[in-house]
Parts: C-alpha cells; structure tokens; sequence
C-alpha cells in the first residue's frame, strides 16, 4: 500500500513510530536536561525539576553573551510520554515478533517500565522528614515541599479530631494577592476564603491605619529562597460563619500556634503547615553518634539505634547512613542531624514509594535482553565465520 | 463498542485501573493496537493528569492525627501565634510561666503548690487612675482605703521606665470572684500610668512565700520591657 492510500490513523501510528521521532524526542531530552541541570543552580532543584523535567512546555531563557535569548522547548513530561509512545509503537507493537528480536523487545519494554515507574513515583511517591531528639518517639514523617492548609476541631474540653481536613497546596498556591478561592465541607460550621499566598514572606507588626492588617499584623513578602526548604509560606484567611459573621487570620507556616475559630461548643484551628503522612509504625530514637572526619567538622559517620515499635512490639534496629530500615513500603534513611538546646537530634528521611525498585528490575532486565541480542549476534556471526565455505 | 464511549462512560472521571483492569479493554488493545491505541492512550494520559481547581472547592481530603503528635494551643493570640512578644523579661529562677490571656500577658507563678502569682496586666482605660488602682487592691487584701496625700508619700518603683508607686499590703486576701478570703497573705505591686493607660504588676501570695521572693519580685520587674517594632 503507497503511503498516500494509508489512513490518518496509521499515518499518525508511522509517525509515532519512527525512528525519525525516537531521535528528535532523545535529542530534546538531552537538551533539556543539559539546561535543566545548569537552571539548578540559579533557581534551585525543586523548581527546575517542575520547570524542565515536571512540564509539557517551557520556556528556557538563554544567556547568550549577556542578552536573554527566550527559547521555547517541550517540556519533560511531554517528551517521556512521546518515548513511551514511541517505544510502544515502534519496539514492542511493530517490530517483527520473533526469536531473532526477543533481546531488542525485553530491553525495550524494560525502558519502557523504567519511563512508568518514573510516572508511578511522580504520582504516588511520598518523602519527607522525621527529626527525633532522643528519647523521641513518632510515627509520622513533614513532606520537605507540600504545604496545606489544616483544620482541625477541638471539644470545649480540649479534646481534638483523630482526624484533620486538609487543603493541598495546589488548591491555593495560585492565590496570590487579589485573589481568593472558598473552601467548603459539610462537617464545618463556616465556610473558608483563602487568598493573598506568599511562597515567602514574614509576619510583621502593622499599624492600624493599615487595611492589610489582621491582629495587628501583615504578610511581608520575601523574595523566594533558592531551596524550597528554607522558604516560610503565609496566607490570609477569612472564615465565613453561616450567621453571616466573619473572622480574619494570618496563617504561617513558622507561627507557634495555630489561628484559632468558635463555633458553637467547638473549637477550630486552622494552621499552614508541610503535609504529614502517618506511618504504619513508630520510631524511637534511643541513642544517635557521629562520626567527624578527623580534624574537621564534616561528618564520616551517623548513626542513629532506634526502636521499631509495630502494635506495641519492639524491635532494636539502626539506622546509619547508606543502611535504611525497610518495612511495609516504607523506607526510613538517615538523613543528617542537628544540634540544639534541647540536645542532639536525628533526622530522617522517611519515603514510600510503590515504583522504588521497578528501576533496578527495568535495569536487570535491560542487561538481560541486551545480552541475549549480542549472544545471537556473536553466535550468528561465529556460526558464519566458522561455516566452511563451499568451493 | 468503541473504546471512547467505554472511557466516556466508565465511573469516576475515566481512573487508569478500570481500563487496564477490564478483559474487554485489553483484547481491545491487543486486536487493534495501530488504529486506536495510540489515541486512546493520549486520552488516557490526559484525563488522568486533570485536576480542575474552581473558585467554590470541597475539602475532601484528611489526614489522620499522630498520638505523638504536639498538642497544639488552642485559642492563642496573635503575638504567642508568631512568637512575637512585645514584652520581654527573665523569669526568676524557681518561678513558672502560666497560661497567659489578653489581661494578663505576663502570667508568673512560685511556691511549692506554685501558690504564688506575679503578673503584668495592661489596661486601656487606666482603671480609674492611680489611688483608685490601689484602693481596690487594698480593698481585696481586706485594708481600709488611703487617700491622695497618704498616695503621694507612698515609695516608687520604676516599671518599663515609668515611675510608678509601690505597694505593699499585708492581709487577708480575697481575688477576684472569690468569696472567701485567705487570710496571712501579703500582696506587692506597682501601678504606673502610662498616659490614659494604666501598666500593673502584681504579686500575692502567703506572706512568708511573697517575703522570700520579694528580690525576685525586684528582678523581675527591672528585666521587663518592651521589645522594639520590627523593621518593615
């Protein structure tokens, strides 16, 4: 069949399985991560992740010779999802299905459960940090990045939820000053407007005369630090109450305690904090030691012996650096550590994550299928060199 | 049946598990890879990356609380809110921070049952001035009242740089919204007129136990001071 008596469906399937595209779509990858690795060090990791490797489009800003040169690039999420395709099309749906091509289609697929386990991470990975003091124990773990607003509800004896209702960050990142979104749940007595999110910013003293003023406060704005980390989120708050009554708050995510509401005999506190993930166990930290490099402060060494406890059983592990403590999914690293007032304290990394190992099968596997095809290869080719030539 | 309709009018909003996980979308897959799939699967990717965000939001998710968890203060104002204390003071050894609230932003207390308290309290309105202020702790302690002159020979004390007038009762004394009065007790205090406000520090207690943390009274009183304005 001539190429112009062919479908749009099969003309778009020749295309998505082209060489031609496999190479333009690697060619980009490597641009984008060439560029995306150098943004790291003037925008920070977090942020050059979601702008060339998280995105469909960008836009990168070349430096050339100090004139800034916008050039538009897809985005790494485009191009993954494009070698996937690719791949799909071109390795495992059309190539000839034989032995001769069973090396090629087992590294193939192995790639392309590679590329789905980076999606399976993106989607359901979870990571964040636990620091103990010892003597400490905790069965949750703070994300380093994911802020939410929280609320939470507390009887007139102080008794509070075994649960709290959370906002995520993308519900209000966008929301900077000037506009404002409103929360509702059919548990609460109030309805929730939140507007004004700073990335970053400080909580300073106002005057009265001052209309942004709430308590006597207002957010200042601080230009956003290069690691994720260190930046301190605020947001204005507005509950609405049903009487038509309404009540302002600044929540920060480095404030002492939270903002807090009545509402009948309850007692609400709404608090921007890092979300927190509860563990199927605890950790008790019971003693933690470092080792120095001698004569330096940089460290050769943590150590961190803890105590497992799973419904009330205990069990002695340690944790030390390049040694995790794996169980039910869950991954606790030594991280680092820190040293207070209050004394030494450990930190962990804690991360779940369905696709953690799907990286190192994808890679065996890719060994596998390449050793296969260059076996029949050689084995072809001795089978050739060594066949005695007919006269 | 087309693939489409199947996604159109799967539960849910289309989830990835219902179409891999049905037999009939997997055979569907496997008869007709070249025509279909490769739209199906861009849909797929698609309808599985939205996430519309609205201007009127339900909150549906939630997170479970942690026994171990800080319990936080609930009903605290602003400036514990942002560890923002326009007050600052050192408080004497032995003696405890208690809960603060807006008429006491400084709360102390001492003794063994910490039966003693010393606090701060900051009035508006000044409380009907200076004799007034301390006719009515007098009143308390169970004492006859005084008058301007005797007021004026009383010693002075100096509080966050304002002179204000010491005094020292001895009694039995009733606090407020008691109706019954300890008797041996002794309270000190200084009231301090700051324009139409009224500044008070105040300790009571046995008179024993006020006697013997009288230089801590002193100490306390000349730590605490106002912490100036953020820069802006």
């Amino acid at each position: 069949m001539s190429a112009s008596a062919k479908s749009l469906p099969a003309k778009i399937f020749d295309l998505l399985s082209s060489y031609g595209l496999a190479i333009v779509v690697l060619s980009f990858l490597l641009i984008i991560t060439y560029f995306g690795t150098l943004s790291q060090k003037d925008i920070g990791l977090l942020d050059s992740q979601a702008k060339y490797f998280e995105s469909w489009f960008l836009i990168h800003d070349w430096n050339l010779w100090g004139m800034i040169v916008p050039i538009p690039l897809p985005g790494g999420a485009l191009l993954m999802v494009l070698l996937f395709i690719n791949m799909l099309c071109g390795a495992v749906i059309r190539i000839r299905k034989g032995l001769r091509t069973i090396g090629v289609l087992i590294s193939h697929i192995a790639i392309m459960f590679m590329l789905a386990a980076g999606f399976v991470s993106f989607i359901y990975k979870t990571e964040g940090a636990m620091p103990l003091f010892e003597g400490q124990t905790s069965d949750q773990y703070q994300s380093y990045h994911e802020r939410i607003i929280e609320i939470r509800s507390w009887s007139a004896d102080g008794k509070g939820g075994s649960t709290a209702m959370v906002i995520p960050m993308k519900h209000f990142a966008d929301l900077e000053p000037g506009r404002a979104r409103t929360f509702f749940a059919k548990d609460l007595p109030f309805e929730l407007q939140v507007t004004g999110y700073r990335r970053n910013a400080n909580i300073v003293q106002a005057s009265e005369e001052e209309k942004s003023a709430i308590d006597g406060y207002r957010i200042q704005p601080v230009a956003n630090a290069k690691e994720d980390e260190a930046n301190t989120s605020a947001v204005e708050v507005s509950v609405k109450f049903k009487d038509g009554s309404e009540q302002r708050g600044i929540l920060w995510e480095r404030e002492f305690e939270p903002f807090t509401v009545k509402a009948g005999d309850l007692s609400y506190t709404l608090a921007l904090s890092r979300m927190k993930w509860k563990l199927p166990f605890a950790i008790r930290l019971n003693d933690f030691q470092r080792e120095l490099h001698p004569g330096t402060m940089k460290a050769k060494k943590y150590t961190s012996h803890v105590t497992k406890i799973t419904d009330g059983r205990e069990e002695p592990k340690v944790v030390t650096m390049n040694v995790p403590v794996r169980d039910q999914g869950f991954v606790v690293y030594q991280a680092s550590f820190s040293q207070g007032t209050s004394g030494e304290q450990s930190v962990f990394t804690v991360a779940s994550n369905p696709s953690d190992q799907w990286p190192l099968w994808s890679c065996v596997a890719v060994a596998i299928g390449l050793v296969i095809h260059f076996m029949m290869h050689l084995v072809r080719f001795l089978s050739r060199t060594l066949k005695p030539k007919v006269a | 049946m087309s693939i489409f309709w199947r996604l159109q009018n799967s539960p849910k909003g289309y989830p990835a598990s219902y179409v891999f996980s049905n037999p009939h979308m997997i055979a569907f897959f496997l008869r007709h890879p070249a025509r279909q799939a490769l739209p199906c699967l861009l849909l797929l990717f698609a309808l599985t990356s939205c996430d519309r965000v609205s201007s009127r939001m339900e909150i549906t998710r939630t997170r479970e609380i942690s026994q171990y968890e800080t319990k936080p203060k609930v009903g605290a104002y602003a400036q514990e809110r942002f560890g923002d204390e326009r007050l600052i003071w050192q408080t004497p050894e032995g003696w405890s921070q208690a809960e603060r609230s807006q008429m006491r932003p400084v709360n102390l207390t001492f003794g063994p049952s910490r039966e003693g308290e010393c606090y701060l309290s900051l009035l508006p309105g000044g409380g009907g001035g200076v004799l007034a202020n301390v006719n009515r702790w007098r009143k308390q302690m169970g004492q006859p009242e005084i008058t301007e002159e005797e007021l004026a020979k009383m010693p002075k004390k100096t509080l966050m740089g304002i002179e204000g007038t010491f005094v020292s009762i001895e009694g039995a004394y009733t606090s407020v919204g008691a109706t019954e009065s300890k008797p041996d007790h002794k309270m000190l205090g200084i009231v301090a007129a700051m324009g139409e406000a009224g500044l008070f520090v105040k300790m009571v207690g046995p008179k024993a136990l006020v006697e013997a943390n009288s230089q801590a009274f002193d100490q306390f009183v000349t730590t605490l001071r106002l912490r100036m304005p953020q820069g802006q």
